[in-house]
């Protein structure tokens, strides 16, 4: 029991909790004169500075912009996602619900460095998309769209947020609508509710644990982010995560980075009690939080809201004292007319009666269209014979395979090597994480002991947490390891060499690894759940012991949720940038870290593209694969 | 023309071309009438009462509620009250709140809805001071069923419908929630459409049974004339035990007929039958008798016991007819003081009035 429950303990406490308190710490340390890094005696400028208000103030502002713009996010990936979702889930026919998924998930699993990247030719105006428009004579379209796409500007970042995380938002939805009754729906029509009517006081209610898990998904991604502003933001909105970034990246900067970094980890820490409340309230297929904190909380804000919670009824006016009740006669006061309603709610009542599913699959199809169009576009200039991302000038192969004139895609070293890197990462962290997670997942499901609840939560923290800060309390934990004990300890055993941690590829393995478990173990839950475990029964009952059983009759078994977890694994390690940014060195580059690397250098040809191209592929090959081997359980959209 | 209730006219469902669920069915109910669609799983039942309800759109055909076709209105404007196979209540809400939930969606004022909901709630035996601020999940099965009917019956409905409700009870609640369902219909006095695939609960319950087989109505009639008198094969195999035999109508004389089945001649109803026609012979195993008491009977025939199955207060015993055909008999215990070894000879007899001819 504490053998199996060691192992993703230890690793979770060491790489993801324990990194958070030497955040903390580090927003105590100082640089001496000689700018070196002292952590005694501590210093509290930086918390003062981080907290001040004063005129010079850098970083509430910043966090006030961040919450502004991942409030503005959660919310329209909310009403965008909870179209789509309510459109899939509820309206589609059932052969398309799951192709229709498989194209949501598709774009998620794709770098979100790619995708933005993708989008270039929408926001800028001399390219042959708006060329193509005006000429079509929808100059006014192409306008609309460069003035919502412009580079710089907040709705743009909050666009791009969304369209980045927007399936986090689309997941839980849909897994709670398709878990929805329809009879419910039916007696509320019955019951005289229409089709809006039903939806507030039966659909609503009922989905309002994915809500909550959505938005605060997304929510708390979009506050750690920093890559996706960069790219779009401008110096105007930049938010609280490149400050972090910035600073950390600058001599001299840690303890700045790490005292606001402080912001977000506390924010996530809230967060993280609600959500798994919400989320475990999902799993249960409850509606009604019981908890001593949120259902008062709950409460207090309903009744500040103007008296909304359901009154108690008088009890008892028309029972009569033997018990009897009301005559026949008396018991049908209304007749003829069910009842009146008003006029604008007979005009709303038509208007979702009849275009309610076409404005719903309207939705669905343009936000399919923003999801793929960029890609297509890109996958096509690829093969554009200049080095032009706006105007297709001929096709040529060029940039793949090179030619007199440049090296392609094939011959730069860089960029095969990046692949490489990918893979190995990938795969080391994918294979370590299932390893890991099985143990989780074994203790969780089998035993019921008074950790399973800290180790249920640090799951929902490695999920959750933003990458930004998961890559900045590694780094710092490093940095730890390495100044004062790896240093320290070497020099006193007298080596010749100061033993260190060094920035590599180890450091990024571990850091995926991290994000990984909880994921991998999330996944691995649902194969122990579903697996019947009188099959041991049935296997030790024949003589086989423990171990034998698992190995011979348990994980067999299994194998379908190891595979996918892998696999899930296996992909979002290959499309992961912000956790590499902060881990990587010693010459060590994956494949989105490439990308980004030419992006932000603005170094823009149609070879970008082709590497691009290269990640788009590699991820729709997992996808399908992933998709496939999980039909079984449907894994794949319980994430 | 007697003023329906509840009148559907040439009610027709296609699924798609190969599912055709419902077929020109029509019918109408009298108002306060406690009236049961029976039939095996798959007939379209249900289908019919979802169409009344409007929760399915007939593909042809008109539903009519107090008189006004509401063939296009959909459920929410429908004079109807569903209560449904899994009873559908919102988990969301407690037990006051699920049976206030039609008053709410019909904007009723609060002081209008709470008096009413602890009339309903009075109804169905669940007290509002105990029961109302209960979950559902909080409910055994019993409480939920009632709970079901409160909040279908607490709109006041011109017509409650009712889909298989008591299909996941145990036996003993079942019965008790057949009882108290019938009595509360009588006391409301308000048109209730049940349906169900139990023909015990059907025959106990109904004023008016339509049996339904294959999307079509088979028969309509009430409990007595259903049992009694089936009008078709499937009716008299559907609705309790019946030995049938297919035969032809050799000649009809002084109200009876003499049927030939096989080579096997049997005395049989003569109403509305002609010679010549092919029909088949219904023959409850109740109506056989065995031994000194078949000698008394019209139809008599010897025969080698192959079966006896005990069933309580009465032997089920099959006879192998040495003329051919098997007959079963519901002999009751003691009546007789005779037990049926398997192998033994024993004679079975009916009278003609017992053996009831269906044309189909």
């Amino acid at each position: 029991m504490f053998l199996i429950l060691f192992l993703p303990a230890f690793w979770l406490g060491l790489f993801l909790l324990i990194p958070l308190f030497f955040v903390a710490f580090y927003g105590l340390s100082f640089y001496d004169d000689a700018y070196i890094l002292q952590n005694f005696p501590l210093d509290w400028r930086n918390y003062q500075d981080a907290l001040s208000l004063g005129r010079g103030a850098v970083v509430i502002p910043l966090v006030l912009r961040t919450f502004a713009v991942a409030t503005a996010t959660a919310v329209v990936s909310l009403a965008l996602g909870y179209a789509m979702a309510y459109y899939i889930a509820r309206l589609a026919k059932e052969r398309w619900r799951g192709i229709l998924m498989a194209l949501i998930v598709i774009p998620f699993w794709v770098s979100f460095i790619v995708r933005i990247y993708a989008t270039a030719p929408f926001s800028n105006k001399a390219s042959f998309i708006h060329d193509g428009l005006r000429s079509a004579g929808l100059g006014g379209l192409s306008d609309f769209i460069a003035g919502t796409f412009e580079l710089g500007t907040g709705h743009m970042v909050v666009f791009t947020l969304m369209y980045v995380w927007l399936p986090f938002m689309i997941l839980p939805l849909f897994a709670s609508l398709s878990k929805l009754d329809p009879q419910l729906l039916e007696a509320a029509h019955d019951l005289g509710a229409s089709r809006w009517r039903a939806f507030l006081h039966v659909t609503l209610p009922l989905t309002f644990p994915a809500i909550v898990v959505g938005s605060i998904l997304v929510f708390i991604t979009s506050v750690g982010a920093f890559i996706e502003t960069e790219l779009v933001g401008g110096r105007a909105w930049l938010l609280i995560g490149n400050y972090i970034q910035t600073q950390f990246n600058i001599v001299g900067g840690l303890p700045q980075a790490a005292s606001s970094a402080v912001f977000i980890i506390v924010v996530t820490a809230l967060l993280i009690g609600v959500y798994r409340k919400y989320a475990e309230l999902e799993e249960e297929g409850e509606t009604e939080v019981r908890s001593r904190v949120i259902a008062p909380l709950a409460r207090l804000i309903r009744r500040a809201l103007g008296g909304r919670k359901a009154r108690e009824p008088t009890p008892g006016v028309t029972t009569m004292p033997d018990g009897g009740v009301v005559a026949p006669a008396t018991f049908r006061t209304t007749a003829g007319e069910p009842f009146h309603k008003p006029t604008w709610e007979k005009v709303l009542d038509t208007l979702t009666e009849k275009g309610g599913k076409i404005f719903l699959a309207a939705v669905t199809a343009l936000m399919l269209v923003m999801f793929f169009l960029p890609l297509i576009i890109m996958a096509v200039f690829s093969f554009n014979s200049e080095p032009d991302l706006f105007y297709f000038h001929g096709f040529s192969t060029e940039w793949w395979v090179g030619s007199s004139d440049r090296d392609g895609f094939f011959q730069d070293r860089d960029a095969l090597a990046s692949i490489w890197w990918s893979f190995a990462v990938a795969l080391a962290s994918s294979l370590l994480a299932v390893f890991i997670g099985m143990f989780a997942a074994f203790a969780i499901s089998r035993y019921t002991f008074r950790a399973r609840g800290v180790l249920r939560s640090l799951m929902y923290l490695g999920l959750v947490i933003p990458s930004l800060v998961l890559g900045l309390s590694l780094a710092v934990l490093i940095k730890f390891l390495n100044d004062l004990v790896l240093g320290p300890l070497s020099m006193g055993y007298s080596f010749s060499v100061p033993l260190q941690w060094d920035y590599g590829f180890s450091t990024i393995v571990a850091g995926h690894t991290t994000f990984n478990i909880p994921l991998a173990t999330l996944v691995l839950l649902i194969s122990f759940r579903e697996f019947d475990r009188t099959l041991e029964e049935a296997a030790m009952n024949l003589g086989a012991d423990e171990i034998t059983t698992f190995l011979k009759v348990t994980f067999p078994n299994i194998m379908p949720g190891v595979i996918s977890a892998i696999l899930l694994g296996f992909t979002f390690s290959f499309d992961e940038l912000p956790v590499s940014l902060f881990l990587a060195g010693g010459g060590v580059v994956t494949v989105p870290m490439f990308i980004y690397g030419l992006v932000s250098k603005k170094i823009l040809t149609p070879r970008v593209n082709a590497a691009s191209v290269v990640v788009l592929l590699l991820s729709l090959v997992f996808v399908l694969v992933t998709t496939r081997i999980a039909r079984r359980g449907g894994q794949l959209f319980r994430i | 023309m007697p003023e329906y209730d509840v009148e559907v006219r040439g009610l027709t469902k296609v699924f798609s071309e190969s599912v055709i669920a419902v077929k020109e069915v029509s019918f109408g109910i009298e108002k306060g009438s406690f009236f049961t669609l029976l039939g095996p799983s798959g007939s379209g039942k249900s289908t019919i009462l979802r169409m009344i309800g409007g929760l399915e759109t007939p593909t042809k055909g008109r539903v009519l509620i107090g008189g006004r076709d509401v063939t296009a209105l959909p459920p929410y404007e429908r004079d109807s009250s569903m209560v449904f196979q899994s009873l559908a209540l919102f988990p969301h809400l407690t037990v006051a709140g699920n049976v206030a939930f039609g008053l709410r969606m019909r904007r009723l004022p609060r002081e209008a809805i709470d008096p009413r909901v602890n009339q309903a709630l009075d109804l169905v035996s669940l007290p509002h001071r105990k029961y109302g601020g209960r979950r559902i999940t909080q409910l055994s099965g019993g409480e939920r069923q009632r709970v079901a009917l409160a909040r279908a019956l607490v709109t006041e409905p011109r017509v409650l419908l009712l889909d298989e409700p008591f299909g996941a009870l145990d036996l003993k609640l079942r019965k008790q929630m057949q009882v108290e369902t019938k009595k509360l219909q009588q006391r409301l006095g308000i048109t209730f459409i049940f349906v169900t695939h139990d023909q015990e609960e059907a025959l106990t319950m109904s004023n008016v049974i339509g049996v339904i087989n294959d999307g079509r109505i088979e028969q309509m009639g009430n409990s007595h004339a259903i049992y009694e008198q089936p009008s078709t094969k499937f009716v008299a195999g559907f609705i309790g035990e019946a030995n049938i035999l297919s035969g032809t109508v050799e000649a009809v004389e002084s109200g009876r007929a003499l049927v030939k089945h096989q080579d096997v001649n049997i005395y049989a109803q003569g109403d509305g039958v002609a010679a010549g026609e092919n029909v088949f012979i219904s023959v409850r195993p109740e109506k056989v008798r065995v031994g000194s008491e078949a000698d008394r009977c019209e139809n008599v025939f010897d025969g080698r016991v192959v079966d006896e199955v005990y069933v309580g207060l009465a032997s089920k015993v099959t006879v192998q007819l040495d003329q051919g055909p098997r007959i079963v008999a519901n002999v009751q215990i003691g009546s007789i003081g005779q037990t049926f070894e398997v192998g033994s000879r024993l004679r079975v007899g009916w009278n003609p009035a017992n053996s009831i001819v269906v044309k189909r």
